[in-house]
């Protein structure tokens, strides 16, 4: 038998798509998950029912009308609703700037749910936690090494969580000096997470956003214009909290008296430093190096695969030679693919890519495309089984009360609705992802370059926008 | 000598002969010529002092397993440590889901290709509503100390009023955390507590209500372990004032505890790590907030809010985005407050969590664990110079220990203990001077009386040898 295959021969992906049930709509009376475990007659015989002992204001009257479903109905629907995703595991997940998705070591997450981590209680005796310990000491020193900073905290819970600290610490730093008072804004740029401006706002600063200048970027002029007596910072620090080092073993050092104090409960997420950790030591310093170099190449490669599409285009040509020879077709932000992409890409406004260099759309990017009103949330309160309980939208909101304008953006237009079901609009099957530039391709072909587009998803037809 | 590099198994494209390839499609000579616009002077050209790279997994996993083994974790002995993060049980499933690949590395998609998150998601959000007893829940927020933050923010907002009265004692580091985000904007006022109880002086919470006051905080179970009845009374006032009243709660309680929003609570707040998530160091944790379905309410929240939708194909449930304009990541720093990643996995678990508990499971375990406190406490009160509960209110699954009467130290006392196997309750005396040498103890369904009855013999044995 000889098999051709100078070509893919399955081109019509498709990604699992159940019809799958509401987990209310799998109740059933009696039914259930897990069994619990009652205490041993010895302790019911000794205090009794244990609710009789709480004033009857404190005893709950009618049950929460939880779903009553058993084990393997309960299993199958969540891994229905797993196989309904494109995890980075599966496909390309496609990177954000920030958020860039890289590969998670299956190991790694073997390591993480060890008991030996997984059931460590933050308040145990240092003594016994000396593992956990050092993998966050050695960490904190690894993270020194790559940011080549002098201290590093692993307490904050993610990015932003990160942006909000290191304002705090700004802040902290002018109130010791006694400028808290006299400095009162914060400097971001366009191009940075939107956490950056929104997180210097929730500590009461005046964000001072710079926006590109001629050739694009921010300029050193813009800079000089918006620092002065006023600036607070830039939101550029490292404080450390958890573990010092001493020769025989890691302790927890609480005395910072000028420390900005809690932010977060205990001392972060640990599972997460613990996979840092192990992927720190399982690349390497070459490796480090080498992840990087790649990913810059994948980017560069991929960029230019975009870039063949017809009527694709890319931000500042010149700075992204040898890639870019001549002039793009036009500039109407960071990669204009009409259809599947931009949602993506001009995420946040605008992107660093690893190398440096950037992706965004600040001034052409189109105002944020609400859902089309057919997609409205509500309290919906559906009777299920029988009418034994309702369905709360967890999200109580009508979506049509987000179209008539931002309370906080009073100063900018109403975004412009845009009929869900225009005529020839571009429809979508769920293989955006997968076979990106093909259907980009198509979009382009059949809709021109469109800013706002929609998605067909299932059934459902809703607007993507950039979030 | 150091092996010649020959690309990493965890990086595709790093075999010398595939990056030419790609190099050469791209137009570039190598791999430096991609960074030929950043300045020399930005460039790093050192090599940096991080330890050789372990390329073989069965040497990393050593490696790792090897440190880790030198954690004594809560399945080797008997931890009685609560004070924020418990050792429940995680069932099975939770397991299996929370590790699904398309869970797990699934980021930033939208519905038409994570379309299952987004139903997980809302079907979460939607459990705990019903949990809770209230209309709307946030996906979850990073931990429960920035669910309070945000829902005490919020409430400054809806009331354009700057100032957060908080009744009962509250633990240090999350007050900490409360000042650091509020005060900005809002002042944060502890209030008296009665000694005796450690619950809210309500003289003083009358007195100190006026109509800068934008909301009480109220824990219910407290910090301390305290349950506060009169929580109709402390909403009533706070409404008289035209002040919302935020209660931070334990989701697994409410099987048999009263709900806050059934005695007045506007916004409800708190943990969703005892919900089937792991307590991994204190990494375990993640944050809710609930309310009434109020639109100028629900315009507060910074997070995002799926809802569920009707769509082209009658009967077929769509989900998406609520409101998104509330948002910095619409309007950065005009949105509110601020948003990014966050704990979604730990909320996925947490639905499948309350799915197999359903409500005969909540309930059952919340009176597992009141008569497992109960019967600790039974026990700890036939010992000589013991008091427990220090404090004089009702409990659920963790309650104050004095120890004051045995004239020894929580410390000394804790250190006996562990030489036992056994970890003691958490040491309050630095936190809490006034109570002296006392401890906070909370128990799970994953104690046995076997284990509380040889705890109590240690602790004898320890108190004993004076």
């Amino acid at each position: 038998m000889t098999f051709k295959r100078t070509f893919k021969v399955r081109t019509q992906f498709h990604q699992a798509k159940w019809d799958e049930e509401l987990i209310f709509e799998l109740h059933k009376p009696g039914e259930r998950g897990v069994a619990v475990a009652p205490v041993e007659p010895g302790i019911a015989a000794e205090v009794g029912d244990g609710i009789s002992a709480l004033p009857p204001a404190l005893v709950r009257r009618t049950p929460p009308a939880l779903p009553e479903v058993a084990q393997m109905r309960v299993l199958k629907h969540y891994l229905r609703l797993s196989q309904e995703n494109l995890g980075g595991d599966l496909n390309i997940d496609i990177g954000q700037g920030t958020c860039t998705m890289k590969y998670n070591p299956k190991i790694n997450d073997i390591l993480a749910a060890d008991p030996h981590l997984a059931r460590l209680h933050p308040l145990q005796d240092p003594a016994t936690v000396q593992g956990a310990l050092a993998v966050m000491h050695s960490l904190d020193l690894y993270l020194r090494e790559i940011s080549g900073m002098d201290r590093f905290s692993l307490q904050p819970s993610s990015g932003s969580a990160a942006i909000l600290n290191m304002v705090s610490i700004i802040q902290a730093y002018h109130k010791d000096r006694g400028t808290a008072g006299s400095r009162d804004e914060m400097i971001t740029t366009i191009f940075s997470h939107p956490s950056d401006a929104a997180a210097a706002a929730v500590k009461g600063y005046k964000v001072v956003t710079l926006f590109q200048g001629a050739d694009g970027l921010p300029t050193v002029e813009d800079l000089r214009k918006a620092v002065g007596p006023r600036t607070a910072g830039l939101l550029i620090t490292n404080p450390e909290d958890t573990g010092i080092f001493n020769p025989r073993s890691y302790a927890l050092d609480y005395d910072l008296p000028k420390s900005i104090g809690k932010t977060r409960a205990f001392y972060g997420t640990v599972q997460v430093a613990l996979k840092a950790y192990a992927w720190i030591r399982a690349l390497g310093g070459r490796g480090l190096r080498e992840v990087s170099e790649i990913a810059v190449l994948n980017n560069n490669y991929l960029l230019e695969k975009i870039r063949r599409i017809r009527g694709a285009s890319a931000a500042h040509p010149r700075r992204i030679r040898p890639l870019c020879q001549g002039p793009p077709a036009h500039r109407a932000g960071a990669l204009q693919l009409g259809t599947a992409v931009p949602g993506n890409w001009s995420h946040h406004g605008g992107h660093r890519l690893p190398n440096g260099r950037l992706w965004y759309a600040p001034v052409e990017q189109p105002p944020p495309v609400h859902r089309a009103p057919a997609v409205h949330g509500g309290a919906h309160r559906i009777l299920f089984q029988g009418g034994a309980g309702r369905i709360r939208g967890g999200a109580g909101a009508d979506l049509r009360r987000g179209l008539r304008g931002s309370p906080a953006g009073q100063d900018r237009p109403p975004p412009e609705r845009v009929p869900a079901h225009r005529p020839g609009a571009v429809r979508r099957s769920q293989a955006v992802g997968h076979h990106l530039a093909a259907l980009s391709a198509q979009g382009l072909d059949r809709e021109g370059v469109s800013p706002r587009f929609e998605i067909r998803s299932r059934t459902m037809t809703i607007e993507h926008r950039p979030f | 000598m150091a092996q010649e590099y020959r690309g990493h198994p965890y990086i595709p494209n790093s075999v010398p002969a595939v990056k030419a390839e790609m190099l050469e499609a791209i137009g570039a000579g190598s791999i430096d010529d991609l960074y030929a616009d950043i300045p020399a002077g930005l460039r790093f050209t050192g090599v940096m002092a991080i330890p050789e790279a372990i390329e073989a997994e069965s040497e990393l996993r050593k490696h790792v397993e090897g440190i880790l083994a030198k954690n004594t974790s809560c399945a080797e002995v008997t931890s009685f440590l609560g004070a924020g993060c418990y050792d429940h049980y995680v069932p099975a499933i939770c397991d299996e889901v929370n590790r699904r690949s398309e869970f797990l590395t699934a980021y930033a998609g939208e519905p038409y290709e994570d379309f299952g998150r987004f139903q997980t998601l809302w079907e979460y959000q939607s459990l705990m509503a019903e949990l809770l007893d209230m209309d709307v829940c946030t996906v979850p927020t990073y931990d429960g100390f920035q669910a309070a933050c945000t829902a005490l923010r919020m409430a400054g907002r809806y009331t354009g009023r700057d100032l957060v009265l908080v009744a009962g004692a509250i633990g240090p580091d999350k007050l900490r955390a409360i000042r650091n985000y509020c005060e900005p904007v809002m002042a944060v006022r502890t209030l008296a507590t009665d000694p005796r109880t450690g619950l809210v002086d309500l003289d003083h919470l009358g007195s100190q209500l006026d109509a800068t006051v934008a909301a009480i905080y109220l824990e219910n179970p407290g910090y301390l372990g305290v349950l506060e009845s009169r929580g109709q009374q402390i909403a009533d006032q706070a409404h008289t004032h035209g002040a919302l009243l935020v209660v931070g709660t334990e989701p697994n309680s409410l099987g048999v505890l009263t709900p806050p929003s059934q005695y007045g609570a506007d916004l409800v707040c708190g943990d969703i790590q005892t919900l089937g998530n792991h307590m991994n160091f204190g990494g375990g944790l993640g944050g809710f907030i609930a309310s009434r379905d109020e639109e100028r309410l629900i315009m507060e929240y910074p997070s995002r809010l799926f809802g569920i939708s009707t769509t082209e194909a009658p009967g077929e449930y769509g989900f998406g985005d609520v409101a998104y304009d509330r948002t910095s990541f619409a309007h950065r720093e005009k949105g509110k407050e601020f948003v990014g990643t966050a704990s979604a996995l730990h909320g996925i678990t947490a639905g499948v969590y309350l799915a197999l508990m359903g409500p005969a499971g909540m309930r059952e375990l919340g009176v597992h664990l009141l008569q497992k406190a109960q019967y600790l406490v039974k026990r700890l009160g036939e010992m000589s110079g013991v008091k427990a509960p220090a404090l004089a209110a009702p409990f659920f699954k963790e309650f104050t220990v004095d120890f004051n009467g045995t004239g020894r130290t929580v410390a000394d006392i804790n250190r006996a203990l562990l030489a036992q196997g056994i970890f003691g309750g958490k040491d309050l005396s630095a936190d809490f001077p006034a109570l002296g040498q006392t401890a906070l103890y909370a128990v799970t369904e994953q104690i046995s009386q076997e284990e509380i009855d040889r705890f109590i013999t240690m602790l004898a044995a320890t108190l004993g040898g004076n």
